[in-house]
């Protein structure tokens, strides 16, 4: 009986250095955490020198050029050759910018129809909400076929 | 003696068992918290007045210098341009972050862009042309997270 109570005296776990870590960790953790948590939508900014001119990526003749021109409450999507000369007949469509998730299917259905989607060209107009062309922005960043985003930006003097 | 021995024994065994759940949540707890820590996104500074726009994309990186549009004033890493107001907004006065960016080091090809969600797109787009202007390739637009519901993507 007196080593029986021996050994549950010795099973008593010494929780005072995890009780001290945890005590230190999850304050320095909660005050230095962002509760709201970030994101972003990355685009590549325009060529620095004005004028019509495409990135040097956009040499290839095989792939399609998107525009995608974004309006007070709608998107246009056209499509275009390599050097943004000609409109691709057929890949034109407008999409309200409260139905995006139409123009993701779009995106992705030009691809399985044989397009190879090279950089897309991105434009608002200046009346468009910020909120707005950024959800645009999102809806193109979330179609698997549109991997850079060129921004066209006003000229500067 | 003998009688009171066992009962400090058992008042031992009831303290360390009432521990168990209390460490439970501290381990969930801490397991959560460390893996939603980011400390890049720690170090930026939005002010709470600025209400972000939603994507469901993550930030690929942090750039070092952030430009942040407000509803009327501009900053450049926390510090107000001063003149510049976007309301009254002129050739002149949009010089003044034209200069603030040439003369930022160009140790990253990146900018971020704070902006608020009501803000106009033609101050974006004139930032953005003067962040291209000052030789910067990528511009970062900050949002908050929205997360995807369930057969949103199709």
């Amino acid at each position: 009986m007196r080593n029986f109570k021996r050994n549950t005296d010795e099973a008593v776990l010494n929780l005072t250095p995890i009780m001290n870590l945890f005590v230190a960790l999850i304050p320095f953790l909660i005050v230095s955490s962002a509760f709201i948590r970030l994101g972003g939508v990355d685009v590549q900014a325009p060529s620095a020198a004005s004028g019509v001119q495409t990135p040097n990526s956009l040499k290839k003749d095989s792939e399609l050029r998107l525009s995608f021109e974004v309006q007070e409450y709608k998107v246009i999507v056209t499509g275009y050759d390599q050097n943004y000369d000609q409109e691709i007949s057929g890949v034109k469509a407008e999409f309200p910018i409260a139905e995006l998730s139409r123009l993701v299917a779009y995106v992705d259905g030009l691809s399985q129809k044989q397009y190879k989607i090279g950089p897309s060209l991105f434009h608002a107009s200046p009346e468009t909400k910020f909120e707005n062309a950024i959800s645009v922005l999102n809806a193109m960043r979330s179609s698997q076929h549109v991997k850079e985003i060129v921004m066209a930006a006003g000229v500067v003097e | 003696m003998r009688i009171a021995r066992p009962k400090v024994l058992q008042s031992q065994s009831s303290i360390a068992t009432a521990m168990t759940p209390f460490l439970d949540v501290l381990t969930g707890l801490l397991i959560f918290l460390i893996v939603t820590f980011s400390p890049e996104e720690a170090t930026i500074e939005v002010d709470p007045k600025l209400n972000l726009p939603q994507s469901s994309h993550t930030l690929k990186g942090v750039p070092h210098l952030k430009v942040e549009l407000g509803q009327e004033q501009v900053r450049v890493n926390g510090e107000v341009v001063q003149g510049l107001q976007l309301s009254t907004a002129s050739t002149d006065t949009w010089d003044l972050l034209r200069k603030i960016l040439k003369d930022q080091k160009k140790d990253e090809n990146a900018v971020l862009v704070i902006a608020d969600k009501g803000v106009s797109y033609k101050f974006v787009d004139h930032t953005a042309a003067l962040v291209a202007a000052a030789g910067f390739a990528d511009i970062y637009f900050l949002t908050e997270m929205q997360f995807k519901e369930e057969g949103e993507k199709k």
